[in-house]
């Protein structure tokens, strides 16, 4: 397959987050206009600039709609609007939507956003289960599925079975991203995390503990795509988004794929590496959706930078590491930074690609590389992020 | 019975006559009269070849633990007082990757392992609905 005709023909321009609570004490579509307003704002252009609203939901609709969305923050028009259900699978095709839009010459200026109140939600008003499932939910609803580690763990069971990978890597991976987030002034974990904490934490779902698990989190974060072109008057450097992948079929279909050994990554890799004309030896660090620890993992596999089956020894070493060969989850990721449902990997990824790096590590001036105080990867190129399932996936690069 | 307050099938044009073999405790799946792959979970037509004509066949009841979890937090008042309570993929002995959700009983769920031969057990759990859960072979 050749490069994709839309490498580095448009940018991400502009990023803004509200702070991740475990009670925001508003509505999400409050959240969502405070971290679109702030991103714009970050790009240097003004809400009349915008002109493409793009938000995504799972399941629930607990977002603030693009139209809804449009009306709160004064937008004169949109041209293209997109209000997907894809949840997780779908963050990082939310931007190469974005990409794609302004490509094609549709809009000028494109939103990606996405708000929640994961945490406080649903505690305040349980949502409603249907007593009755339809649709292919009735060959496993009935049998106690809900919960999301049910079906991924299902995925963790079978690579132990078959690589022999343990709970203890599982463990390292979960410390590794809280170093990550306790560096991370926006990060809701950032007391130390010990592999005997991790081993200690209560069982959730067999194969994961409660620290194998992911945050709920409040709030929301935002970024503004344009062209390359007017990427380079802006306000920042442009992040340039070289390729993307937005459709693989996975997780959706658990009892349907061949196997449960890899994800739908396997398939998108091959197809995002030569759309971008790249080989994964050349991404200085991955953003990986990480609901729970070892999902983490088996995309890493599955995108190429470790043989599969050998992740487990491959964290225990410390590879995902700031200094490692593939620092993964730079910011603690949905274990320890907040659940914004992987849009918060795309703002990570494009701090770390900005000439002035992270901006909310603890570093006092310049960053230092010192592992107690700085997060900001050294040198770094090209960053890849990938949603649930590695269903959909981005390649950004930095200016120069 | 009517006070069974875990989620139920909803049986569809597509489902009903797997949920209807459950209740006279049988096992089916389709095959593709076309091309004869047999299909997991119930559509109307078939995934690999797109013919529409398919037949109702006998699953033999036994197979094997693909994958398998174990729940120790319910999400629902309804399986609170399951727990903890083992999910299982099971793929089944007919060939062409039928691989069914279910839980496995009469057995302590750290027993289970991968690989672990099961076969099928109805559970009659209202008087229209029976679900098929797997024990150790």
């Amino acid at each position: 397959m050749p490069e994709q005709p839309i490498k580095d023909k448009t940018a991400i321009a502009g990023i803004g987050w509200t702070p991740f609570t475990r009670d925001s004490g508003t509505s999400a579509a409050n959240l969502a206009a405070q971290a679109c307003l702030t991103a714009i704002q970050d790009a240097g252009l003004t809400v009349r600039d915008i002109d493409g609203a793009i938000t995504y939901f799972h399941e629930h609709q607990d977002t603030c709609a693009p139209r809804e969305l449009a009306e709160m923050i004064g937008m004169p028009r949109s041209n293209f609007n997109v209000y997907h259900d894809g949840g997780g699978s779908w963050s990082p095709a939310s931007v190469l939507t974005a990409a794609m839009l302004v490509h094609s010459g549709v809009c000028k200026n494109v939103l990606v956003y996405r708000s929640k109140n994961g945490y406080s939600e649903g505690r305040k008003t349980p949502r409603e289960r249907s007593s009755h499932v339809s649709g292919p939910a009735q060959f496993t609803a009935p049998f106690g599925t809900s919960h999301a580690a049910v079906g991924i763990g299902l995925y963790a069971t079978a690579h132990m079975a078959r690589y022999g990978t343990t709970p203890v890597d599982f463990a390292h991976l979960a410390v590794t991203q809280r170093q990550h987030a306790m560096l991370n002034k926006k990060a809701m974990m950032r007391k130390p995390m010990s592999i005997e904490d991790h081993q200690n934490s209560r069982w959730i779902v067999y194969p994961f503990r409660l620290l194998d698990c992911c945050l709920q989190t409040d709030g929301a974060v935002a970024l503004v795509v344009t062209s390359a072109e007017r990427a380079k008057d802006l306000r920042h450097k442009p992040v340039y988004i070289m390729a993307g992948v937005g459709g693989a079929v996975g997780l959706g279909g658990r009892g349907e794929a061949p196997t449960l050994l890899e994800t739908a990554g396997a398939h998108a890799a091959p197809l995002l590496f030569e759309g971008a004309g790249i080989k994964p030896g050349d991404v200085s660090f991955a953003e990986v959706y990480d609901p729970f620890t070892m999902m983490c993992m088996v995309h890493i596999e599955d995108f190429g930078f470790v043989k599969k089956g050998e992740i487990g020894g491959w964290v225990r070493e410390g590879h995902n590491k700031l200094d490692g060969r593939l620092p993964v989850n730079t910011h603690g990721g949905l274990l320890s930074e907040a659940h914004i449902h992987g849009l918060n990997h795309v703002i990570e990824a494009v701090q770390q690609l900005r000439p002035e790096g992270v901006v909310d590590d603890l570093c006092e001036g310049p960053h230092s590389y010192d592992r107690s105080v700085c997060r900001q990867v050294r040198d770094p190129r090209i960053g890849l992020v990938c949603g649930e399932g590695g269903e959909s996936a981005l390649l950004l690069r930095r200016d120069g | 019975m009517d006070s069974y307050a875990k989620p139920l099938p909803a049986p569809d044009e597509d489902t009903k006559p797997f949920w209807d073999g459950c209740r006279d405790h049988t096992l089916k799946t389709q095959q593709c009269q076309a091309c004869g792959k047999r299909r997991w979970p119930p559509r109307g037509l078939c995934p690999a070849c797109h013919s529409w004509s398919f037949d109702w066949v006998g699953l033999p009841g036994t197979g094997t633990v693909y994958s398998y979890v174990i729940v120790h937090h319910a999400t629902s008042p309804a399986f609170a007082a399951e727990v903890p309570y083992t999910v299982a993929e099971i793929l089944m002995d007919s060939g062409d990757q039928v691989r069914m959700t279910s839980n496995i009983v009469d057995c302590p769920p750290d027993k289970v392992y991968v690989g672990m031969p099961v076969q099928v057990v109805f559970e009659d759990v209202t008087d229209e609905i029976t679900l098929p859960k797997f024990r150790p072979a």
